[in-house]
């Protein structure tokens, strides 16, 4: 029943209602400044830079005027995976360059040495995907959805004009995150009346693939139906409303690019610049 | 249909394919225990495969481009190089079109001869990799062998049609597999070698191919209404 009930809580950032800089900034913004922060984040190879984009990032949240608990939310469900990753490393990994005479031997065990050198780059790696995470989390919990819809809507503008949908992809994207909530009670509907049934009431193990995927095709083909029958409905809907894509169409919501936009614009440009240079 | 409704109606596929992915990949459902080392197989790749089946290679492309995104925005996924987690997923659609396509309208008799096709080239990487470890090109030859057989079987059971789906189903979850270890591997994420990614490949992979197809067919079967019986055939 436990876990029936935890699919509505969907694992994906949530916002946070305050009202900082970055809650104001336009959604085009954030995304093409995020955007470039992650490249930056990708491509340093200097220790000193990565952990200086991991405190830049961190202080975005308090730019944000973002609790704590934003942040410890953000990690807590890839804290066992960073885990893991950093021991690989630390056993496994190649040792960073530019490390002069830090190769001191700490501790030779059997077959695994592990050198300060190779400490250090396994803590870079681990600060490396802390700050990807963050910064994904930090874009959902300053933006809504909505305003992540129409700002990716726009900036998929321009490809109208080489003959690419860039409105339809834009209208997938806000088709699928509108009706991801409601496709998700459906599903626990199927899966409460299943289990009334008993049907995966039983844990079954591991080693039984085949009545494990048959037991999940019990519940997704389902979904499935739900998700082809909706298909239905919402396009006879939209036939019905004279929908015809893009062209001449109004919008509810207005993205306006102001001063502090421009300045992160520059700011996100300038770090990208400078990760590639170092 | 008109065209215009043929429009509408592929981009509201695409989007409530792609509601169903985000649901795949953020929720426990879309996770499926196996006897690896990882513990489950994910199916969230599966909306995508559908999308090309029943749309046409451009829907699977779009719901593929949407499930990258997923994966990179999931906190679960902690390697964020969009070169690894977005760009080898997009052919997931694309290539289980093409397969469901070319192979829509072939008879009994094509199906087996590209069956023994299949079987030649998996002999031949046995024998590749039999020179290297011994045992795993002799297990390989074995499981293709078997393989064969079991296919070889269904096929003068099961109709044609469904042959397309389960192929359309493996090819694309193996698209999935191979082409994001490959980028793994060429952009050198931390631990995987590869050594490393072939396990990964034959461990994950595998299974995850298996289930899959099952999970293709029950599902086109009963939006199509497809295979011996009308209806569902669970």
């Amino acid at each position: 029943m436990a876990e029936a009930a935890s699919l509505r809580s969907v694992r994906l950032g949530r916002y946070w209602r305050t009202d900082s800089i970055l809650h104001l900034m336009d959604p085009r913004s954030k995304l093409v400044a995020g955007g470039l922060i992650t490249a930056a984040t990708v491509v340093a190879s200097s220790p000193w830079l990565v952990l200086m984009l991991f405190a830049g990032i961190v202080s975005l949240y308090m730019v944000a005027r973002l609790p704590r608990a934003a942040i410890l939310a953000a990690l807590r469900p890839v804290l066992p995976l960073l885990l893991v990753l950093g021991l690989f490393q630390v056993v496994l990994g190649g040792e960073p360059a530019g490390l002069g005479g830090a190769g001191i031997p700490l501790l030779s065990w059997g077959p695994i040495h592990v050198s300060l050198a190779r400490l250090i780059g396994a803590g870079l790696s681990v600060a490396r995907l802390v700050s990807l995470v963050l910064l994904a989390a930090l874009l959902l919990a300053t933006t809504t959805i909505s305003a992540l819809v129409t700002g990716l809507e726009m900036l998929l503008r321009p490809l109208n004009r080489l003959g690419l949908p860039g409105h339809q992809l834009a209208m997938v994207g806000s088709i699928a995150l509108r009706f991801m909530p409601i496709l998700a009670e459906g599903l626990e509907a199927v899966q409460r009346a299943q289990l009334a049934r008993t049907l995966g009431a039983d844990r079954l193990s591991r080693w039984q693939v085949a009545r494990n995927a048959r037991r999940t095709a019990a519940l997704i083909v389902p979904l499935f139906a739900d998700a082809f029958r909706r298909v239905d409905d919402l396009t006879t809907a939209m036939l019905a409303r004279c929908y015809r894509g893009g062209r001449g169409r109004t919008y509810y919501r207005h993205a306006r690019m102001g001063g502090t936009d421009w300045v992160a614009l520059g700011l996100a440009a300038a770090v990208l610049a400078f990760a590639l240079a170092f | 249909m008109d065209a215009q409704e043929r429009g509408i109606r592929r981009v509201v596929t695409a989007g409530l394919l792609l509601a169903v992915t985000l649901l795949l990949a953020l929720t426990p459902v879309g996770f499926i225990p196996v006897p690896t080392p990882a513990g489950s197989a994910t199916i969230a790749h599966i909306p995508s495969i559908i999308g090309g089946i029943l749309e046409g290679p451009l829907v699977g492309l779009i719901v593929s481009l949407g499930f990258g995104f997923a994966a990179f925005l999931s906190p679960l996924v902690p390697v964020k190089d969009p070169l690894v987690i977005i760009v080898p997923r997009l052919a997931i659609g694309v290539v289980a079109a093409l397969v469901y396509l070319g192979l829509r309208k072939a008879n009994k008799a094509a199906l087996l001869a590209i069956l023994f096709v299949l079987l030649a080239a998996v002999l031949w990487a046995a024998k590749v990799v039999s020179e290297v470890y011994l045992w795993l090109g002799i297990a390989i030859a074995v499981l293709a062998v078997g393989g064969v057989l079991a296919g070889g079987l269904w096929l003068f059971r099961g109709d044609t049609q469904v042959v397309g789906l389960a192929a359309a189903g493996v090819a694309g979850s193996l698209t999935n597999t191979v082409l994001v270890l490959a980028a793994a591997v060429w952009r050198q994420v931390a631990g995987v070698t590869a050594p490393v990614a072939v396990s990964i490949g034959l461990m994950q992979g595998i299974p995850e191919a298996v289930i899959s197809a099952i999970i293709v067919v029950a599902v086109v079967a009963s939006v199509r209404q497809v295979g011996r019986r009308r209806g569902s055939r669970l």
